[in-house]
């Protein structure tokens, strides 16, 4: 049963002990007393932890309102291309956290391209169209091929181009809190940090053509079938005409696949039985299924599209299940 | 390169302690006088402390649940009163309230409010401190000389913030007598139904 100490002096040793261990210096000696309090009761590690944990949150409420991302953004399941394998949802918290934070406040640009009337002038800290290339609010670069027209906006946490009409290539400012996104009709194409080009196709379509570094491409609202393009690919995605939604949902038409070796697959939190889907669809190699409970899971993470049997050990070490391989099947089934 | 413990608190500050208050509610209204709540949350935060990774943990709420229903089994077990039958998980499931979820706006409106509560019950020095140190990355010799003030008030600001914050998120959510108790806990003498 409880021991003789109040459990108010416990959280009240364990907040002391968080701060110093966070804001203060802990030299040998005092590291060793730590190291014997945390000995001397079962109660003082779960309180330590969560005084810990109270800092954190503390932090996180003064950098949102400072509009400053939270640091050591640890738990975010990010979309740096040099780390395939699993994370876990992000919190919805902390998305939540950068958009209201609220740093950038939300502007409307409309830019023109040569060969249309100019509605705005350019801005101070803007190159004029004549050269072809805008300097975007944020510091990207857009060069815009003849009769190209966009709209550039910075809010909620993303920087959004909309392609309204041919041709632009992007020199995108580096910058990991606020992905870039550029809209071709009903295509979307995101990037942190790159170099890559747009092209409006129909009323629905876009062409993408990736320079350098990486860049994320979907159609209409089926972000979690994207594909990641590498430098030198290339996709062209033509949804097709929206149907009226008494017609149920539009079916887009299959994007031809880009070259395997260039292609990763990314989940954003879809369940083991989607994402399988998505690799049988471009693998010869088959995932089977087998419990259907593991298919239920929901994973985040980045695959190399052509690799079916690294998304599998990864599914099944996730869902506690084991990987059993034939010729051309793998089998995911519970342990 | 951060601490592997700062991951495993970074996800409790962000996963957990938002629900803390929901889940005292619950443990409240399940064990009633059986088991103290506070003693079962304590408990729960001391398996946690034991995490090695939080990569396996897909549903951060239903794993602080299980973790807390299994303390309550534990100290139960450990308890006098040999004479009360414990509740079988899927039972104690069936009495969640797994709330829909919110209006995307609705959500961030609540997320605002969460945000100003937060800060509103942090000092103005804590604040500071927390900015100067986070923000500016002074160190808390800096900070004090900063703020004018002694390195040791610096830490009691600090300590101070932490315990007003924790005392806010162990009420949050706390609506007692919600729904009419559907599952008797201590049933003296009977044998645990299926």
């Amino acid at each position: 049963m409880a021991s003789s100490v109040p459990s108010d002096d416990i959280d009240e040793q364990a907040a002391r002990w968080a701060a110093r261990a966070a804001y203060g210096d802990m030299p040998a000696a005092l590291a060793r007393a730590f190291d014997a309090w945390m000995a001397a009761d079962r109660r003082h590690r779960g309180a330590y932890l969560r005084a810990r944990a109270g800092l954190y949150a503390a932090e996180d409420a003064v950098l949102a309102k400072r509009g400053v991302s939270p640091s050591a953004n640890l738990l975010a399941g990010n979309d740096d291309a040099a780390m395939p394998g699993m994370g876990f949802r992000p919190p919805w918290g902390a998305k939540a956290r950068w958009a209201l934070g609220g740093a950038v406040a939300a502007s409307l640009l409309a830019v023109v391209g040569l060969g249309l009337p100019m509605l705005n002038r350019p801005g101070p800290g803007q190159v004029a169209a004549a050269d072809h290339v805008l300097t975007l609010a944020d510091g990207s670069a857009a060069t815009l091929g003849d009769g190209a027209r966009i709209e550039f906006a910075m809010g909620d946490g993303v920087r959004k181009v909309v392609l309204v009409q041919g041709e632009a290539t992007f020199h995108v400012a580096k910058d990991r809190a606020h992905p870039f996104v550029v809209q071709s009709g009903d295509v979307y194409a995101q990037a942190t940090g790159t170099v890559y080009s747009v092209r409006r196709i129909g009323k629905t379509g876009g062409a993408v053509r990736v320079d350098e570094g990486s860049v994320l491409v979907w159609g209409r609202d089926e972000r979690d079938q994207a594909v990641l393009l590498h430098a030198g690919g290339a996709l062209t995605l033509e949804p097709g005409p929206r149907l009226p939604v008494a017609a149920g949902l539009a079916q887009p038409t299959p994007p031809a696949p880009p070259p395997p070796e260039l292609a990763q697959i990314s989940l954003d939190n879809v369940t083991i039985a989607a994402a399988a889907r998505r690799f049988n669809r471009i693998n010869r190699t088959q995932i089977v299924i087998t419990d259907p409970a593991i298919g239920e899971v929901r994973v985040v993470g980045l695959f190399r599209a052509n690799d079916p049997q690294h998304f599998a050990d990864a599914a099944a070490a996730v869902a506690g299940g084991e990987v059993r391989q034939s010729k051309d099947r793998i089998e995911i089934k519970m342990k | 390169m951060p601490d592997k413990r700062d991951i495993v608190a970074q996800w409790v500050a962000r996963e957990i302690l938002p629900q803390e208050g929901r889940v005292r509610a619950w443990l409240f209204r399940q064990w009633r006088g059986a088991v103290d709540a506070d003693d079962i949350i304590q408990e729960a935060y001391c398996r946690l402390s034991g995490l090695a990774s939080v990569d396996h943990i897909e549903n951060p709420l239903a794993y602080f649940r299980r973790t807390a229903h299994a303390a309550a089994v534990d100290l139960l077990r450990q308890s006098a009163e040999k004479n009360i039958v414990s509740v079988t998980e899927s039972d104690w499931f069936d009495v969640l309230d797994e709330s829909p979820s919110a209006d995307r706006a609705v959500e961030a409106a609540q997320e605002l409010r969460r945000i100003d509560g937060l800060l509103a019950t942090l000092s103005d020095t804590c604040r500071r401190v927390i900015e100067l140190r986070r923000i500016e990355g002074l160190s808390q010799r800096e900070t004090a000389e900063r703020l004018g003030v002694s390195e040791n008030i610096v830490e009691n600001n600090i300590v101070r913030g932490i315990r007003r914050v924790l005392a806010m998120m162990a009420d949050q959510d706390v609506d007692p007598g919600e729904d009419a108790e559907k599952q008797e806990v201590a049933r003296i003498g009977k044998l645990r139904s299926q």
